[in-house]
């Protein structure tokens, strides 16, 4: 329209009068969110310093009959283990089997347990255990991106 | 995984024991291309007996458990990797049995 000159009263776009007004509200408007750091920081130096736990749901039973997947990741190393479990309440027996398997391995302890938010890891065996035996406990954000 | 080859639901315990498997094989950029095996136990990993998950697998029957006009193998389905001893776990799709 305003090539051809049909209308009066718009803006002549590329020109300098009109690029140089930036409107502030629709470039906050559209900055959805800031980008994620290129490298992150490492939290950890030793491998089983920190071992995130996570609880999985699924739907559907597996062949041997399980429901539940437990997932341990060593922060420093990255290296990942999954023990699969009919009930959500075996966790602990399965994270006991792994930490005797891993320390064995390596002949050092774990330090720290990171979670998410839910409550659902804790029995109290579950946290007299990490009492008894000083492991720290840390939850991570309850909505991370 | 289960998607490409067609695989019910109820393989997903083993496609994800076959995932972290692969992954703890694989080079992270975390660990700066390091692969995470070689990180954690301080040994290169071997990958040369890497198999797609979900192709068929035929597997040899030993000599006692057939006779002598019998198949030598049987037509098994891979999903995964065994943990205890050398070998790979398999589906016997007929009895729906590992």
């Amino acid at each position: 329209m305003e090539k051809h000159n049909i209308v009066g009263g718009l803006p002549k776009f590329g020109t300098e009068e009109v690029m140089s007004e930036v409107c502030e509200a629709c470039q906050l408007g559209k900055q959805a969110r800031h980008p994620f750091p290129a490298q992150t920081i490492h939290v950890s130096y030793k491998p089983l310093e920190m071992i995130h736990l996570d609880l999985w749901t699924m739907k559907t039973e597996s062949i041997g009959g399980c429901k539940y997947y437990v997932s341990f990741i060593d922060d420093h190393t990255k290296k990942m283990w999954v023990s699969f479990m009919k009930h959500k309440g075996e966790v602990f027996q399965h994270f006991l089997n792994f930490k005797t398997m891993v320390e064995k391995e390596k002949g050092v302890s774990i330090k720290c347990l990171r979670f998410d938010g839910g409550g659902k890891y804790f029995s109290n065996e579950f946290s007299e255990y990490l009492n008894e035996h000083g492991i720290q406990r840390k939850y991570s954000c309850n909505y991370p991106p | 995984m289960l998607n490409e080859k067609n695989l019910p639901n109820y393989f997903w315990a083993e496609a994800i024991a076959t995932v972290v498997y692969i992954m703890n094989r694989t080079p992270t950029v975390v660990v700066h291309g390091m692969i995470t095996e070689e990180k954690f136990t301080g040994k290169k990993p071997d990958v040369s007996h890497l198999r797609v998950f979900g192709c068929i697998a035929y597997v040899h029957v030993p000599h006692e458990k057939k006779s002598k006009l019998d198949p030598k193998v049987e037509k098994f389905i891979f999903v995964g990797y065994s943990l205890e001893q050398k070998g790979y776990k398999c589906f016997n799709p007929s009895i729906r049995k590992l």
